[in-house]
């Protein structure tokens, strides 16, 4: 007989994004050294890499939108080219890095669409798509925007809209290209602990982010960016430390420790004073 | 409030707007040279056969069955196709302000009717010849949008759509400038503002033809068509296969602009600007700016057509009046206009 804290073990150990010797760019030229990553149920896997540095090609290559150019993803198991637009789509949603929608949708409407790719050809959306988007709307406290159009919401609203759209798709991994990025402070936390609440509930997720701290306060394991081409994978605490990032993003990155014991992550004290 | 005060339930317009069409339609019926009143026309229509069989000297009966209705009916069937059009390819383009001539669908139409008529073909042939051009324009352009090496697709169908239509306007002049001055220039000019006053029956079954087979995948894809709001990834993340819902939508749209423009000559605007308001009053969900769409085009068709025939001693082309005000009606909606950052 198994308890509920067992089942929870064996969910979290059930594997839903694995890479092997993957290497992706354009042009048949590799952006990176061979990565190997995996990505279990409940898991949060931070991307850390200076500006350019392919955060968004990887998430392409992941999604089926570039062929890798050597190696291979493997989604819950299933070599990512044998799966069908439809079976990815059960397996990954995808947040981009700005997003909107060249019509003006109410939030109702803009998260239903990401039901449509389990609609068959010419059917209208039934009642369980409708429950489903009401069911997301609510688990991401939008339910006031929900009549609302996009372009009447703030940055940070769009984005827990957009994770909305992505969550309605009810595929086990969610990958998000800098979710916290031109968002202030109170929005980027409301982010974070959206995707740590999600993550609790089994979801897979994958981000990249500019700011390590966010990796800190969301995250498992980190990839990050080395100068030359080379990357790591491994927990948040090993990746994620001064050492590490100095070299990732070539200037000088301090460690402080809060009142509580918490580490902070910053730049070190400016070269040139400020005047 | 303020955009919001106008968004009206969406039920409560199509009736009224349904309600609205059939009322302008019986009223359209009567008036002209030859005006009938409302009792005149119902009774004729609800007993087409009760007098016994229609002959020449029925003028009231002949002016009704043989101009008056194929004309009220292509006139709706043409603003109802071309707003269908409109809404269908600026969902594709992503771009709330993009039109039929965009892809040089209407350009083709024209040219493939402009050389019919130059030809002295008749008037099936130049229907179908209308056809094949706006066809081929398109096949043209997507054919060229996709090799030009932009990263933006959509951009470099614009591209593409502007190039080729362009063109296709040099090879209209070229046509025209060898044209017969007298027999055939007048009625390539007049056809080219487009036309009604000619519609026979033939005209108009081949119109409602071809325009529902065009219409048909708009009205199926109207769901998934809102996913073409969002960026290339996203659709593919999503689980939609764009080429596929692009090419549907595209070739729908194609068929009903280029029926429309073979019964009636190249009518701009109302592709533009009806989908366009249409959206302001339902909002942007495919699914309802298609239906309201097509009924605000219809409308609008026969309200300028209606007035076309009426207003002066002769006709006034039904794309001048559309172009005049469409484009004021443009520029008061573009002002309310708010912008979504994509």
């Amino acid at each position: 007989m198994s308890g509920p804290s067992q089942t929870r073990e064996r969910l979290r150990t059930q594997e839903l994004l694995r890479t092997r010797e993957l290497v992706f760019g354009y042009a048949g030229r590799g952006l990176t050294s061979p990565i190997d990553l995996v990505l279990h149920r409940g898991e949060i896997i931070v991307v850390l890499g200076p500006n350019g540095s392919g955060k968004s090609t990887l998430f392409r290559t992941l999604l089926g939108v570039l062929p890798p150019l050597h190696g291979r993803v493997e989604w819950s198991g299933r070599e990512l080219s044998g799966l069908s637009a439809r079976e990815l789509a059960m397996q990954v949603a995808w947040v981009p890095q700005q997003p909107g929608a060249a019509f003006d949708f109410t939030v109702e409407q803009y998260v239903m669409l990401g039901r449509l790719g389990r609609l068959a050809a010419g059917a209208s959306p039934g009642s369980a798509d409708r429950e489903a988007v009401a069911q997301v709307i609510a688990r991401l406290g939008i339910e006031r925007f929900r009549e609302r159009t996009l372009s009447r919401m703030s940055g940070g609203e769009r984005q827990l809209a957009a994770i909305a759209r992505a969550l309605a798709q009810q595929a086990a991994t969610l990958v998000l290209d800098e979710p916290t990025a031109s968002l202030d402070f109170g929005n980027q936390g409301r982010v974070l602990d959206t995707l740590c609440g999600l993550s609790g509930e089994g979801l897979g997720i994958v981000y990249a982010t500019h700011d390590p701290n966010h990796a800190l306060r969301a995250g498992n394991r980190a990839l990050v960016y080395l100068p030359g081409g080379r990357t790591d994978f491994g927990p948040v605490a090993d990746m994620v430390v001064p050492e590490r990032l100095s070299s990732v993003y070539g200037v000088e990155v301090e460690a402080a420790y809060t009142a509580g014991g918490r580490v902070v992550l910053s730049l070190a004290a400016a070269a040139v004073p400020v005047r | 409030m303020g955009v919001r005060a106008i968004r009206l339930s969406w039920g409560a317009l199509t009736v009224s707007l349904v309600v609205l069409l059939a009322v302008a339609m019986l009223s359209a019926l009567g008036v002209g040279q030859y005006p009938l009143t409302l009792p005149q026309v119902l009774q004729m229509l609800v007993s087409p056969l009760a007098d016994g069989p229609r002959d020449a000297g029925d003028l009231p009966r002949t002016v009704l069955w043989q101009i008056r209705l194929p004309r009220v009916c292509a006139s709706v069937a043409v603003g109802a196709a071309l707003a269908a059009s409109g809404v269908a390819l600026q969902s594709v383009f992503r771009n709330p302000l993009a039109a039929p001539d965009l892809l040089g669908v209407s350009a083709g139409a024209a040219l493939g009717a402009v050389l019919g008529i130059f030809l002295g073909w008749n008037i099936v042939t130049i229907q179908a010849a209308a056809f094949a051009g706006g066809l081929a324009a398109v096949v043209v352009v997507h054919a060229v949008g996709t090799v030009l090496p932009l990263h933006d697709r959509t951009l470099s169908l614009v591209l593409a759509g502007i190039a080729i239509g362009s063109m296709l306007g040099a090879l209209i002049a070229l046509v025209k400038t060898v044209a017969d001055p007298y027999s055939q220039l007048p009625a390539i000019t007049f056809w080219l503002l487009g036309s009604f006053a000619s519609i026979t029956p033939t005209d108009l079954a081949l119109l409602l033809g071809f325009g529902v087979v065009g219409i048909v995948p708009l009205a199926l894809m109207r769901w998934r068509a809102d996913a073409l709001a969002l960026s290339d990834d996203e659709i593919h993340a999503i689980g939609l296969r764009l080429p596929v819902m692009r090419a549907a939508l595209i070739a729908g749209a194609t068929l009903a602009t280029s029926a429309s423009v073979a019964a009636a000559g190249i009518i701009g605007w109302v592709g533009l600007v009806v989908p366009h308001a249409a959206r302001m009053l339902v909002g942007a969900s495919f699914s309802r700016v298609l239906p309201v769409s097509m009924l605000m085009g219809a409308l609008l068709m026969l309200l300028i057509d209606t007035l076309g025939r009426s207003i002066a001693q002769s006709e006034v082309p039904p794309g001048v009046l559309t172009a005049l005000v469409g484009a004021p009606v443009l520029f008061a909606l573009m002002l309310r206009r708010r912008e979504v950052p994509v």
